[in-house]
């Protein structure tokens, strides 16, 4: 279910309804059924290599806790990481790797190699979070959970089952036991973040998606202005797209007293690199963080190696996107430009913070071209198109692009307001300064931004969150 | 939670009556019900604003055999003339401002409630364009589909304050209409073929659509219809008559076509065209009753 959608307004007001009216011991039992629901309302028959993965989980965390022999905990963790990378292999990577091969070899018809399977949902997230839960049991930081249903719901709680943020085991699955009680302040918290985050996803990323699609469907029609602003449209799509499904998740859970971990903290205002990696998609940095760079030496290493790891977790972060080599050449940059950072001690030097801002705006920018354009041909032909100009009237640039003038004039005001909150955000809490507010002011803002997205939303039911084919 | 259910309940209010009375004005005649406002004034007051909806769902209502479908200048084709003729049901789908891939959508559409005897897609060479692309059809079939959607949209919302608005002061007058000739010889003509590319996307579909009618036994053709020829002098000027030649002989190729963009009686005089490309009511009727009777006098049918 997309949270986008008119179902889900139905569905999100039943669940939590129900929530708070069933009686204690029946809640995990409902949300775990609302869950299932909500992934199966997709493709249904997925939920069984979920729950494959859950119970390889499950079994392997319990004996991973109780083998005293560490090699043989060491087996048993390596026995469930195959299983969970295998199935992600499998549906993910397998076409992939097997179409390169195939072509490498020179066959002609690779067809016969590969498998017609649909990728399932959300796969990488949930099992990441799966596989976060053995080995932090293996690390001997977590304690396995004694109900199978409970870590069910740990991997499957609905709002961030198919696009995280991909959560612990120490920050998760202990809310499970505890009682929540109906907060009206919680409650009004977690509407506004809902709200928020249906801004950012249906007002602003869904109208960019009409530009941005029509140039990379078509990337030889447009040339110049066009192009430029389909560059820079889809790095805010892609922000408002991701972080809006995140602002919705955090803000669904905590209206039911679960609190989620952040994802975003406005990466756009990084000032390098390397800092917008601990600002985007935080959850995924910081697992791969966790699991794979700090165990390979972390920076306690010489400065090779140093290197090497950090290439590793941009290379591995990007394939983790998706089977393309795209999305290798994108994480593979993103790692080099890491490392010429830390090599120049860029962040020391003395360029004034808008410097940096302008800098790492424009790079991110450029390199969103790779992860969003079909094959690298593509990207780079985006890229060049980007800084021709042609000397046409720019209404005639314009032609085929989907947008009239009154989306894009709308798009640039939904944008500005967009930056603004994210600039405030700086300042200070603005949903606390909202609550300062006199009743008719903070009821006035509330009016406000629900007109918006309730009339000023792009929202055709076709358009999916980006981050849902990972 | 009481005090929360109660202030929820008194912030959607506001929310809640507003919907209520888009629901029962009804622009677009999508509940079919008692109106306060007469079925005519939103026929004549909305459906300009936006005709896609305004026939999709008055299509949804009634739908018929046989269809038309176009934009703007196959409005003025007759379907009431066409029906009188031949005696089907008939039901003019047209879109101001429709691109041929919304048309494309319009078709799927239009069968997935009826099946189909005949289809008459109005086409022109303005339309056989990459970048002559829209993307309204998809929103409008949602908004077709779903009373929620409907209630809740901005364009009905808008549709509601207006008729309302005519409503309640009914000697206002309207603006008067603007002379479209010159803007539509110049600024249209620059529009339509300043940029062009040929709409392999298109094709592939009009293919399947054309595949799809003859498993069904469905009769499909295109019109061309036709344009003053100051503004078929616009192709040359463009330098896209190979383009066109090759738009003809691809769409004939496809299915039956009938060409009445060529210089003919219809073309040469002005004073059958309100505006460059959008003829009076009595071609409408002729082309329907050539349609119709199969007896072309000026339509010409193009062999591939």
């Amino acid at each position: 279910m997309l949270f986008s959608s008119f179902d889900f307004l139905v569905f999100f007001p039943i669940v939590t309804l129900a929530y708070f009216l069933l009686p204690e011991k029946f809640r995990n039992t409902w949300l775990l059924l609302s869950s299932c629901f909500f992934y199966m309302f997709l493709i249904p028959y997925y939920i069984i290599i979920l729950l494959g993965t859950i119970s390889t989980d499950f079994i392997a965390g319990k004996y991973i806790y109780k083998e005293n022999n560490p090699r043989r905990k060491k087996q048993l963790l390596t026995f469930s990481l195959i299983i969970n990378i295998g199935i992600l292999f499998f549906f993910k990577y397998y076409n992939f790797f097997a179409g390169e091969f195939v072509q490498l070899l020179g066959t002609q018809n690779t067809d016969d190699f590969l498998f017609k399977v649909v990728l399932p949902i959300g796969l990488s997230f949930h099992t990441f979070q799966s596989m976060s839960y053995t080995i932090e049991i293996y690390r001997g930081k977590c304690i396995p959970e004694k109900s199978y249903f409970r870590f069910m719901l740990f991997v499957m709680f609905y709002p961030q089952l198919v696009a995280g943020p991909i959560e612990r085991p120490q920050n998760l699955l202990h809310q499970f036991n505890t009682p929540n009680r109906f907060d009206y302040d919680r409650v009004k918290s977690g509407l506004w973040l809902m709200l928020i985050g249906f801004f950012k996803k249906i007002v602003v990323a869904d109208r960019l998606s009409l530009l941005v699609d029509s140039v990379y469907s078509n990337p030889n029609g447009f040339v110049g202005v066009p192009t430029l602003m389909a560059i820079l449209f889809f790095t805010i799509q892609i922000y408002c797209d991701f972080s809006g499904y995140t602002d919705i998740a955090r803000g669904a859970a905590r209206v039911m007293g679960f609190e989620l971990m952040e994802n975003f903290r406005l990466p756009y205002f990084s000032k390098s690199i390397g800092e917008f990696w601990s600002r985007w998609h935080i959850s995924l940095s910081s697992w791969f963080k966790d699991y794979v760079y700090i165990p390979l030496g972390g920076n306690k290493v010489d400065r090779w190696k140093l290197m090497r790891n950090v290439l590793i977790v941009f290379l591995l972060s990007g394939l983790w996107h998706g089977a393309n080599w795209t999305f290798i050449v994108w994480g593979a940059a993103h790692g080099s430009i890491v490392v010429i950072e830390r090599w120049t001690n860029f962040t020391k030097t003395s360029f004034s913070k808008y410097f940096g801002i302008l800098y790492t705006f424009v790079l991110v920018s450029i390199l969103w071209v790779f992860f969003r354009a079909e094959n690298i041909a593509q990207a780079f032909e985006i890229l060049s198109n980007a800084v021709h100009f042609p000397k046409t009237a720019l209404g005639v640039q314009f032609r085929g692009l989907g947008l009239n003038a009154m989306d894009l004039f709308l798009a640039g005001i939904f944008i500005a307001l967009l930056f603004a909150y994210d600039f405030l955000v700086t300042k200070t809490n603005i949903y606390e300064w909202v609550q300062k507010r006199a009743t008719i002011l903070r009821w006035g803002i509330y009016y406000t931004l629900v007109i918006i997205v309730v009339f000023y939303s792009v929202n055709d039911g076709t358009k999916n969150f980006i981050y849902f084919q990972f | 939670m009481k005090k929360f259910i109660l202030k929820l309940t008194l912030f959607s209010l506001p929310f809640v009556l507003w919907f209520g009375l888009v629901a029962w004005v009804d622009p677009f005649n999508f509940f079919q019900n008692n109106s306060p406002v007469e079925r005519a004034l939103r026929e004549s007051e909305i459906r300009p604003l936006n005709s896609m909806l305004f026939n999709m769902i008055k299509y949804k209502n009634a739908p018929c055999e046989v269809v038309f479908i176009g934009d703007s200048r196959t409005r003025v084709i007759s379907d009431s003339l066409y029906s009188e003729i031949t005696h089907d049901p008939t039901f003019n789908l047209y879109s101001n401002k429709a691109k041929l891939n919304e048309m494309i959508d319009l078709f799927w559409f239009a069968e997935s409630f009826k099946k189909l005897k005949k289809v008459y897609f109005g086409v022109n060479f303005n339309l056989f364009n990459t970048y002559a692309f829209g993307s309204r059809s998809k929103s409008n079939g949602e908004l077709c589909s779903s009373p929620l959607k409907y209630i809740t949209n901005r364009a009905v919302g808008e549709a509601t304050g207006m008729l309302l608005h005519i409503f309640s002061m009914p000697g206002e007058k309207k603006p008067n209409q603007v002379d479209f000739w010159k803007y539509n010889l110049e600024t249209k003509a620059n529009d339509f073929y300043s940029k062009y590319d040929f709409p392999e996307e298109a094709v592939d579909q009009l293919m399947e659509v054309s595949k799809f009618c003859a498993e069904h036994n469905i009769e499909l053709t295109f019109v061309i219809v036709p344009h003053v020829s100051s503004m078929q002098k616009k192709v040359p000027f463009y330098h896209l008559e190979r383009e066109e030649l090759i738009f003809k002989r691809t769409i004939s190729g496809i299915a039956n076509t009938v060409d009445y963009d060529y210089n003919n009686a219809i073309t040469t005089d002005t004073t059958n065209f309100g505006d460059p490309i959008h003829f009076k009511k009595h071609i409408g009727e002729l082309i329907a009753r050539e349609l119709a009777s199969k007896d072309f006098l000026i339509g010409q049918i193009i062999h591939h």
